[in-house]
This record gives structure tokens, sequence and C-alpha cells, in this order.
């Protein structure tokens, strides 16, 4: 089946089955692999897309639910070759450490400062529930978001 | 190569279309995410997906004089984040913004959580507490309301046939003194993103003038294979005023029921202290000033 939907920002189409989800569409048919999977089943969070303004896990979306609609991954985080003041607070803050959560981690962080700006450590923390690190320990990723949330998404350079 | 079909109706009438063709090969699909899973778990290859989202209409809350219909489209993160409905059915509110991480609530609907008939659903506890009904469209273009614990009757089971679908759930308006609650307790090391050890949904009248509980609905969720309502909890709670000796009452009433309902099964013997510090959260959230 064919499905036109946009994808960090410029209009993609693909020939999928109809059964195939988002993150195999990213992956095997845009060949966007900065989208993990790991657990396949919604609870780990590595898969972490946004659509439409929300985070969504890209696992348990059929692809053609993305018809017409807007997906933004981790390679559309950056701007003309600069990464995102999100991507430098985690690079500056140490909280990236294997990097398998680290793409799913950003964009639910992204989806949450996209809606609030200036979000506090609770609604951080929350927003980050459905993402499971097992190195960082949480805390380096959250002095992340807060680092960005801070200076109200600019970010140091 | 086997594959599956895939349906987009984008109005109740080509849904009712689709519905009349559908066997039991047809999977309803809302936000997918207990669907996906399951159609992978199973290495189910083959079938109709009949994609409910694109149905125009059913993405609304509306509000009327006499109930409130939440459309089959309306996510956990819109029922949680709506404001006529954390003000004035703040137990449904609560409960979807406890439904499972971010992600999930961005994509899940409650009608997901009516049709998978898991006994560890949080949404199914709250609707029956707030006498819910839901709204079942069939293939002639009928659409049926049929109370929720009709539709749920046992794990992973329901009346709904093949050809029948949930397009939305309406909930009697809420009076005045009405004040509810949800909370639930849940399995394993995460604090968040939790299937329920046990719920609790309160649903109470409050009389203003004599401040005693004139009505009282009070539903275990993952406490037996269907969420149900704990009547000697109910029957506790009518004509009584809210104070802490009440709030004891209710924890240990509470605990009784959940031991009837679970026996000496012992895995499950950790939901009786479970319980207990849930109903007294409820209480003191419900009632501040009677502590």
């Amino acid at each position: 089946m064919l499905l036109q939907f946009t994808v960090n920002g410029k209009a993609r189409e693909a020939d999928i089955e109809p059964d195939a989800r988002l993150i195999d569409v990213l992956r095997d048919h845009l060949d966007l692999t900065g989208t993990k999977e790991g657990c396949g089943e919604g609870e780990c969070g590595a898969c972490t897309v946004i659509m439409d303004g929300v985070a969504v896990n890209a696992c348990l979306v059929p692809g053609m639910q993305a018809r017409g609609r807007e997906v933004l991954t981790v390679e559309g985080l950056e701007r003309d070759g600069e990464l995102d003041p999100l991507q430098k607070a985690f690079i500056r803050e140490g909280a990236i450490q294997c990097g398998y959560c680290s793409p799913g981690m950003l964009m639910s962080s992204k989806a949450l400062l996209m809606r609030n700006l200036h979000p506090s450590e609770a609604e951080i923390r929350l927003a980050i529930a459905g993402n499971l690190c097992r190195c960082t320990g949480y805390t380096k990723i959250v002095k992340a978001v807060q680092a960005v949330a801070q200076d109200g998404g600019v970010g140091r350079a | 190569m086997p594959s599956f079909a895939y349906q987009a109706p984008a109005t109740l009438d080509a849904l009712a279309g689709c519905l009349r063709g559908a066997d039991a090969g047809t999977f309803l699909l809302g936000g997918g995410t207990d669907l996906i899973i399951r159609l992978r778990d199973r290495g189910i290859t083959r079938g109709t997906l009949l994609d409910l989202t694109r149905v125009e209409g059913l993405d609304r809350v509306d509000v009327a004089d006499d109930a409130i219909t939440i459309g089959a489209n309306v996510t956990y993160a819109q029922v949680a984040d709506h404001p006529f409905l954390q003000d004035r059915l703040p137990c449904l509110a609560q409960m979807a913004s406890q439904v499972g991480s971010a992600q999930i609530r961005n994509m899940a609907r409650l009608p997901g959580n009516i049709a998978n008939a898991s006994p560890g659903g949080d949404a199914v506890p709250a609707l029956i507490a707030l006498d819910a009904v839901v709204l079942v469209l069939d293939g002639s273009g009928m659409t049926t309301v049929r109370r929720v614990d009709e539709v749920v009757t046992g794990i992973g089971r329901t009346t709904l046939r093949p050809g029948e679908a949930i397009i939305g759930v309406r909930i009697p308006r809420p009076g005045p003194h009405q004040r509810s609650a949800f909370g639930k307790i849940g399995m394993g090391a995460r604090t968040r993103v939790v299937i329920a050890n046990v719920s609790l949904t309160l649903v109470l009248e409050v009389d203003p003038a004599q401040g005693r509980i004139r009505d009282a609905r009070v539903v275990l969720g993952s406490a037996a294979p269907v969420a149900f309502h704990a009547r000697t909890a109910e029957a506790l709670l009518e004509g009584r005023r809210p104070d802490p000796a009440l709030a004891g009452d209710l924890a240990g009433t509470l605990r009784a029921e959940v031991k009837a309902s679970i026996r000496e099964i012992a895995i499950f013997q950790h939901k009786l202290n479970d319980i207990q510090g849930l109903a007294l959260d409820l209480f003191a959230q419900l009632f501040p000033g009677a502590q």
C-alpha cells in the first residue's frame, strides 16, 4: 500500500505492507535508522518518535496510521548541520552512555519541550517515564533536559 | 504471500459497511498499542485490519446536559488533559493520566481497554464506577447501548460479536456534589508505567447540608477476572460522615472484599496491603479535612 506522509519536514512515500509498523517504515523503507527498536512492545521507549506533535512508540503505530501525518525522528532534530540544543545538552551533561536509549529519550524530551518550555523536574521525569535507560540512572538525562528548559531551548554552545 | 487487507473508513456509514463484511479474521484497530503486539505474538499474518482512527466525529468529548460522550478516537492523553473531565469526573482523568507511558497515552483509547477485557485494565473499573455505557455500532448501521459490565464478562472475554465496533462511551453527567478519585498500585519496580496490581475507584455523592455520604460507588480493579462493585464498602459508606474512623473502616472493609475475591492464592496476597493503602490515600484525597 502507498503511504504518503511527512518525515522531518519532507514529503515522503513508501510502498508498505498493511501490517508494517512505523518503525519498519522508518528504518527499512526510508533508511532512518536513528530510531531504535528495543522491546517491540511499548515498554522501553527506544523507538519513540513524534507524530503530529506528540511522542509515540514507533513499534506500536501501524505505518498506515501515519498517512498524512507529520513524523519527526531523531534525524530531524539537527538544523543546517547543527545539533538541537537538547542534543548538545545530552552530550555536555554526559546523558549518553551506550546510546541505545538516546534517540527515544531525546524525542520524549523534545515532545515535552514543544508544549512546555519550562517543565519542572517532576514533569520531565513523567515525560520520560516510558523510556528505559540501563546505563545512566536517569539523573544526567534529567539534568540535560533541565539545562535546555532553563535557557528556553536556546542552548549553550 | 499472505498479507493483510487494510480498511480505513472515513464515516460511520462507511464503517458500518466494513462491519457488514467483517468475519473472524477482522481485527479492529484503534491506537494499536495492544493489537500490534498481539498480531506479532501470535504470528498472525493475514486478515483484515479495520482502522477506526479515520472515522470522522469520533475524536470529540461531547458534554451535554444529561451525559458526557467520549468518542472512540479520544486518546487517554486527551481524556487526562480535558478540563471538564478533570474538574467534574476526576476519577476518569486520573485513571487516564496513569495509563501506560506518555507514548501509550498518546495513541491508546478507552474502547481498547473494554474490548480487550484485561483484568488489569484501568478504564473498565473507572467506567463501571461511573455507570458508563458503551456505544456499539453494527453492520446495519444501528448503534446499541450496553452497560460496561454487560460487555466485559471475563479475562479477554466480551459479549461483542464480529461485526460490532465500539464507537464511544457515555457517562451520566455528574451531579454538583459528586466527588471521585482513582488510584492504583502497580507491579514491578517502576512507579509509573505500571499494570495495576489492584486499583480502586471511588465515586461518592456528599449531601452538602448534612455532610453525609448519600451514594457510594466503590469499584475494585485487578482483584478478580472482571472489575466489580465492592458492595460491603458501598453499604459502609452510605449515610456516614467522612471522618478518620471511616477511612480506617473503608480500608478494612476493602481488604476483606479483596481477601474474599483472591481467596488463598499466595501470589495475590500482597493485594491486601495494597488495597488498604489505596483506600486511605483516596479517602484523604476526597476528604482532605477529615484527617
